[in-house]
């Protein structure tokens, strides 16, 4: 950048001073001290400024001797005129070039720079989530296992805490966005979105009634999560609402008992009903059936 | 050729000729460029009476020509005698026109000396006119003239027309847009003419009534006469004759026409002009008065008007009704106070918006048929809910609620039914006379989305739907004698989540159809929607009533119930009430038969009957009616059954001092230790009759009258006179006698409330019942042996010895289930082994079994801190129905009986018992008993310790004590009787008791204070100032017991017989030897502070259990513990 900030600056000091003493010249022997007094100005500049002005004098030179030769005396303004035109129309037109080559990298620059940090980001939720999916999959492994069963206890209440955390945010699933780079990204079919659904009532039965994508605030009584759109197996828990929590701890036989085991009485509800474990729908000919065994474990608290 | 700029006819003249005055030829020669039929009115003549000239003319050319026509004179004749027809009516066009009087001779004279030059020009012209026309219009017989402003005209003033003097009436030439001007089919002063011959016949006889009164009437009204003897052709015979005959009459029968109702005459020529009398009569016989079911006393009974096309082809007022003709859909005034469309008369009718209600409530499910109407709906789409009814009560003014179910010329009265679009559809068909009906229909839309409110329109019949998470339950499902006091329990719940602020309301309308007093009706709220998203408001209604409509804040609906009405009968039914402090159990008869328990079949279904059929329906606000007032069903193949928990449920927040309404604000919970209660709900369990606190007397009055109330219910639904019924109610003998006057008053006062005076009504002591079962139904006599009747309850056992079949000896103690389950002595329920072994077992088989609801009953009532209520909730779980559905087996004495650890208990419990007894006898010196029954709910613990059929083992160790006790030379036959059903023997036992032996317990009562001192009934008292004295006695007998009951193991193995290991027998000695002397000692201590130290009472129990009472909880605790 710096390169060409200073090729530019150069450029159109030469093309400036080129345009100056053209346009100024009225004789050549006016030129001449002219073109002395620039001298002695910017004699004490730097190197770079002495070459510049030895550049310049040169070519003062051989133009001087160039007007001398064409006998351009007699023709002074005439000349004057074109040469600072010239050197006018060239630097602006210049100065547009290379402010439009500036402009643009420093936009390139940017957008590199959002583009980095945007991958940055992705590359870390990504790795986040896959982490959260991956320790998931080890806790419901390990649920299922005996040995879990036995410290179930201990389990159940870091799910607790995890699922006090989660709280309010999961509510809806959370969206995983692959869009780092068309041409880089892995392909988007190999990553499965997570689908949140809600369920009313439960059947006699251990059947969920009305299930959708919709939340109803006054109807729907339990939040199913797949792990995608084609799953026939979701994991529920009792949402939070205020107005499911209020009916649900005070008629706990008819909203939640078919599909929840209470580990203590209603009677204890003091504003929340915590899924301890959560329950297992699975999809039978389009219905989400829980069977006894996989029903969610609930306290109310 | 000149052309002559005149409009007569006539010699033409020359320069300056003398001309002839126009006459009536040149007049009559002048032809009308439009000829006669201009539309346009007559207006360029210049005189102030030109129109009084213009009618004169009008009626002349009239009665010239034809009276039938539509020349300008025909128009003029036919307004004028609107004008006439507007006085002749002037009332029923009160609120639309003025009479203003001008009077000659003031007004002109006021005109002429006004200081306005303009004013007295104007006064000096009518004079003018008035003076040189007074022959030709009559003026010099005109004192005033009347003129009909038009109040609702666009100007102050807007004169239509007003009397004349020529012709009776004139019009003026203005042109006004009037409203309301119509008799029958005829609009006055429109463009359709109409002769005088076509019109009200009324006023026909009055104009001819009007010529006959107004002398020489030809001559001062030439054109009109003969106008009117023109019409007079035309007459049909009847009004000829009438006006032939009665004209003076008929003039004088009718009303002065007078300014604003009053004070100035309105006359014509000096004759009074007159006014229609009223045409109600008239109406009254109209073809669409309605046709009421019920016999109506209304003077005037009101039309019913078609709001759409009509072809019946009925009489309206005095004409056939247009059939395109449409009443109003809404007239906002009251109907005596509406004038009747088409017509202008005014009379009662009625409008479709007189009817139904704009707004039409929908429930969230469907209404249950079979005990509400459900007006007919006819659903043709997946609609859930149904409507309530949308009428007005009005509808129930002249048609009963059967009404409902009928139908009119094969059409239902009323339909309601869904239209594509989610439309719904009323159609209402109102009779009216000559077996025809008018149909209205209203069209109901579903709001844009249920969060707004419903947006209706009566006056362009459009209705809306609003719908409601409402239903409502009523008990009894009957309709009351009036020999029965009338008492419904309804509940209305309402769950609305869109509108929660929503104002509710419930009316009730008798047969009829006024509207119940307030004082007929207590209202109390029960749940709250704060609380359990659902509002339950509580109405006890203390009279029988048709319909309720339901009011909120956007709309009103009627609930037509559909009471039982075959009720009552000739059978008897005899009851019997065991009012326990732990259980109650009814039992009853019909007509003497065999006593089986109170039950709610599911055949019964008036007990109680809801809105919603909501028996397959998961939703709170539907359920919690079984809670608040009565479950459907109470059998034994039922999830609730008798003998039930004595328990309460009421609102925690709820305050005794206020009023308490059973199956109001409190109501016995069917469900306890069967499923979980909402949180704001308070059990009360343990009901006694010795807490005198207020609140305690209404939560026992509130569950004595929900008893009564099902049996009430029980015998009027199936056929039984309440006259010929037989109450008795049960008291445990350890009442005092205060207690158990002051329980007589209660139950005496309830029972007559609400089943009458004239049924019998017996208490007896629940200890002399059983014995009673036995001998009817068992055939076990007490004739050559006695027999002892001990009752097992949860606080005390009382005993009873028959001899000869009649009650001798009766003992009472305080040693039952709860010496061994219950927190005795400061125990609690961390101290009971029972629980502390028991509780986690039966809670893993319930897990097990995902039993969710028995779980959390189990774990409520654990939190209660009682170990009463865990230990009846363990046995409660062998017949609970879910469970034997799910086969399911928590069979908690099971459990005992296979504890070997436990054992021992049960049997010290039942051998001092039977020990104690034998003293008795010995005391007394009866002789062996034959047979021992026992009976109450604790009694089934024996089997514990005695599996078998035949209860050997119990026998033998019976025949041993009394050998022992008696010093027998060998053991006697005594056969033991231990039911299955121990609790509902007292009750079975109460309905067979005869009157004769219903005696009071205190009379045969005696008392073993120790075994050698018995106090008797009669004779010298032993106070408890005393009660020190009898404690080493005591103890010597409990320690010659405890001798008696371990040395019998030598002889009777006791590991062999019940699996009782030595350690145990040995453990139990050791702990009983330390343990006995500080239970008697906390054992009296106890009684002395239970009598307030009153130390002066009579000592009414014995001692020798006390060491007992204070040791088995702990033992059993101990043995748990040692076991663990």
């Amino acid at each position: 950048m710096k390169t060409y900030l200073k090729t530019l600056f150069i450029f159109i000091i030469l093309v400036n001073f080129s345009c100056s003493v053209d346009a100024t010249s009225e004789s050549p022997n006016e030129n001449q001290v002219k073109t002395q007094k620039t001298k002695s100005n910017i004699k004490d500049s730097s190197n770079l400024e002495e070459n510049l002005s030895k550049v310049v004098s040169n070519t003062q030179t051989l133009k001087t001797n160039d007007s001398l030769d064409s006998n351009l005396a007699s023709n002074s303004y005439t000349s004057k005129y074109n040469f600072w035109m010239f050197g006018f129309l060239i630097s602006i037109v210049t100065i547009f070039i290379l402010l439009w080559f500036l402009i643009k990298k420093h936009f390139k620059n940017e957008e590199l720079f959002q583009k980095k940090e945007h991958y940055k980001n992705n590359y870390n939720k990504i790795f986040n989530q896959l982490k959260s999916l991956q320790d998931e999959k080890n806790e419901f492994q390990k649920k299922y296992t005996k040995e879990n069963k036995i410290n179930k206890s201990k389990n159940d209440l870091k799910e607790i805490t995890q699922t006090k955390k989660l709280g309010n945010k999961d509510e809806k699933s959370e969206e995983i966005v692959f869009d780092i780079d068309n041409g880089t990204s892995a392909p988007q079919q190999s990553i499965k979105k997570p689908i949140t659904l809600y369920a009313e009532k439960t059947s006699e039965n251990g059947m969920f009634s009305n299930v959708s994508e919709q939340k109803d605030i006054h109807k729907s009584i339990f939040k199913l999560i797949l792990k995608d759109e084609t799953s026939t197996t979701a994991e529920f828990e009792v949402l939070d609402t205020d107005f499911i929590l209020k009916l649900a701890a005070n008629s706990p036989d008819t909203y939640l008992y078919s599909v929840c085991k209470p580990e203590n009485s209603n009677q204890n509800f003091n504003g929340e009903i915590v899924t301890i474990k959560k329950g297992i729908a699975h999809k039978v000919d389009g219905k989400w059936v829980i069977k006894n065994d996989n029903k969610a474990t609930i306290k109310f608290q | 050729m000149a052309y002559n700029f005149r409009f007569h006819t006539g010699k033409d003249l020359k320069g300056w000729e003398i001309s002839n005055p126009l006459n009536e030829v040149a007049i009559k020669a002048i032809e009308d460029p439009n000829g006669a039929h201009s539309s346009r009115e007559i207006t360029s003549i210049p005189s102030p009476f030109a129109r009084i000239d213009l009618i004169k003319t009008a009626f002349k050319e009239v009665s010239n020509t034809k009276l039938d026509g539509d020349t300008i004179y025909h128009k003029m004749v036919s307004d004028a005698l609107d004008i006439g027809q507007i006085f002749f009516e002037a009332d029923k066009y009160s609120d639309k026109i003025e009479i203003i009087s001008w009077d000659k001779k003031s007004q002109l004279d006021e005109l002429i000396n006004s200081t306005n030059p303009q004013h007295r020009l104007l006064g000096e012209s009518l004079r003018l006119y008035l003076e040189q026309d007074e022959k030709t219009y009559n003026f010099d017989k005109l004192s005033k003239i009347y003129l009909i402003n038009y109040t609702d005209g666009p100007e102050p003033l807007n004169i239509i027309g007003g009397t004349s003097p020529a012709t009776l009436f004139f019009t003026s030439a203005n042109k006004y847009e009037l409203d309301g001007f119509q008799i029958g089919n005829d609009i006055l002063l429109d463009d359709d003419y109409k002769p005088l011959y076509q019109r009200d016949p009324d006023y026909i006889k009055y104009l001819f009534s009007l010529k006959n009164k107004i002398s020489s009437f030809s001559s001062k009204m030439t054109e009109l006469d003969n106008y009117l003897e023109e019409t007079y052709r035309h007459l049909e015979k009847g009004i000829k004759n009438q006006i032939s005959k009665s004209n003076d009459d008929y003039y004088n029968s009718l009303p002065n026409l007078n300014i604003d109702g009053g004070g100035e005459i309105i006359e014509v020529l000096g004759v009074n002009l007159k006014k229609a009398k009223g045409k109600e009569e008239l109406i009254k016989d109209s073809g669409f008065v309605i046709n009421s079911d019920r016999d109506i006393s209304e003077e005037y009974p009101p039309l019913v008007l078609p709001n759409e096309v009509f072809n019946g082809n009925l009489k309206y007022v005095s004409e056939t009704w247009d059939s395109n003709a449409k009443a109003p859909n809404f007239d906002e005034l009251e109907p005596s106070q509406r004038t009747l469309p088409n017509d202008g008369n005014k009379y009662p009718y009625l409008t479709i918006s007189d009817f139904l209600e704009p707004v039409l409530i929908k429930t969230e499910f469907p209404i249950d048929k079979n005990y509400f109407h459900d007006g007919n709906y006819q659903s043709n789409n997946n609609s859930i809910g149904s409507y309530l009814l949308p009428l007005k009560p009005l509808y129930f003014k002249y048609f009963t609620t059967d009404s409902l179910k009928k139908t009119i010329n094969g059409e239902k009265q009323f339909e309601l039914k869904t239209l594509a679009g989610g439309y719904v559809e009323t159609i209402l068909r109102i009779p009216i006379q000559e077996n025809q009906h008018i149909t209205f229909r209203r069209t109901y839309a579903n709001p844009v989305n249920q969060a707004h409110k419903p947006e209706y329109d009566e006056r362009t019949n459009k209705g809306a739907i609003i719908e409601n998470r409402i239903n409502l339950a009523i008990t009894p499902f009957y309709e009351f004698p009036k020999t029965v006091y009338q008492e419904y329990n309804v509940a209305l719940y309402e769950g609305d989540y869109i509108f929660d602020d929503n104002k509710y309301e419930l009316n009730y309308y008798n047969s009829n159809n006024q509207i119940l007093e307030e004082n007929q009706i207590q209202r109390v709220q029960r749940r709250y929607k704060e609380e359990e998203t659902f509002n339950m408001f509580a109405n006890v209604v203390n009279s029988n009533f048709k319909y309720i409509q339901l009011k909120h804040n956007f709309a009103s609906g009627i609930l037509v119930p559909l009471f039982y009405d075959r009720i009552g009968g000739t059978s008897q039914y005899d009851f019997s009430i065991d009012f326990g402090t732990s259980n109650t159990h009814i039992e009853y008869s019909i007509d003497k038969g065999k006593p089986k328990p109170l039950e709610i079949e599911k055949a019964e279904k008036h007990h109680i009957g809801s809105l919603v059929a909501f028996k397959d329906l998961k939703e709170a606000y539907l359920k919690t009616l079984r809670d608040d007032l009565i479950p459907e069903e109470i059998h034994s193949d039922a999830i609730y059954q008798f003998p039930q928990r004595t328990a309460i449920n009421f609102h925690k927040k709820t305050n005794f001092i206020q009023p308490i309404y059973s199956l109001g604000n409190i109501s016995i919970p069917f469900k306890y230790e069967k499923e979980s209660f909402d949180l704001n709900s308070k059990i009360r369990t343990n009901l006694k009759w010795s807490s005198n606190t207020e609140e305690n007397q209404k939560i026992l009055k509130g569950f004595f009258e929900e008893l009564v109330k099902i049996i009430r219910n029980k015998i009027l639904l199936n056929g039984g006179a309440l006259e010929q019924t037989q109450i008795t109610w049960s008291y445990p003998a350890s009442m005092l006698n205060f207690q158990l006057s002051l329980m007589e008053n209660e139950w005496h006062e309830i029972i007559t409330k609400y089943l009458g005076n004239n049924l019998s009504i017996r208490k007896v002591c629940e200890s002399l019942t059983p014995y009673y079962y036995y001998q009817k139904f068992e055939g076990i006599p007490a004739m050559d042996k006695p027999l002892i009747s001990i009752d097992i309850g949860g606080g005390t056992s009382d005993v009873a010895i028959y001899s000869e079949e009649v009650p001798i000896l009766f003992s009472s103690y305080r040693f039952a289930g709860e010496a061994i389950f219950g927190d005795n002595y400061n125990r609690n329920i961390n101290l009971n082994g029972y629980i502390n072994r028991y509780y986690s077992k039966i809670k893993k088989i319930l897990e097990e079994n995902e039993q969710n609801v028995l779980i959390e009953a189990a774990t409520r009532i654990k939190e209660s801190n009682s170990s009463h209520d865990v230990i009846s909730a363990f046995f409660s779980f062998k017949d609970n129905k879910g469970l034997i559905d799910n086969n399911i087996d928590i069979d908690f004495l099971q459990f005992l009986k296979n504890d070997k650890d436990f054992k021992i208990i049960f049997l010290l419990f039942y051998m001092s018992q039977i020990y104690h007894i034998a003293h008795l006898f010995k005391s007394k010196q009866i002789s062996v008993p034959g047979v021992i029954s026992f009976s109450g709910t604790a009694s089934k613990l024996l089997t514990v310790i005695d599996t078998s059929l035949n209860h050997d083992n119990l026998k033998f160790l019976t025949a041993e004590i009394f050998k022992t006790i008696l010093n027998l030379e060998s053991r006697p036959q005594i056969d033991i009787k231990l039911p299955s059903n121990p609790k509902e023997i007292s009750s079975k036992g109460g309905i067979t008791i005869p009157d004769e032996h219903l005696l009071n317990t205190n009379e045969i009562k005696e008392t073993l204070i120790n075994n050698t001192s018995l106090q008797t009934n009669g004779s010298d008292k032993i106070s408890y100032e005393k009660v020190k004295e009898f404690e080493n006695e005591t103890m010597k007998n409990f320690d010659s017991f405890l001798d008696f009951f371990f040395s019998l193991n030598k002889s009777f193995s006791y590991r062999d017989n019940f699996g009782i290991e030595k350690t145990t027998l040995d453990f139990t000695k050791d702990f009983l030897q330390k343990k006995k002397l500080n239970a008697l000692k906390t054992g009296i201590k106890n009684k002395l502070s239970n009598i307030s130290d009153e130390s002066d009472e009579e000592i009414n129990e014995t001692l020798f259990f006390y060491p007992l009472v204070g040791t088995l909880g702990e033992l059993a605790y101990e043995l748990e513990k040692k076991k663990a």
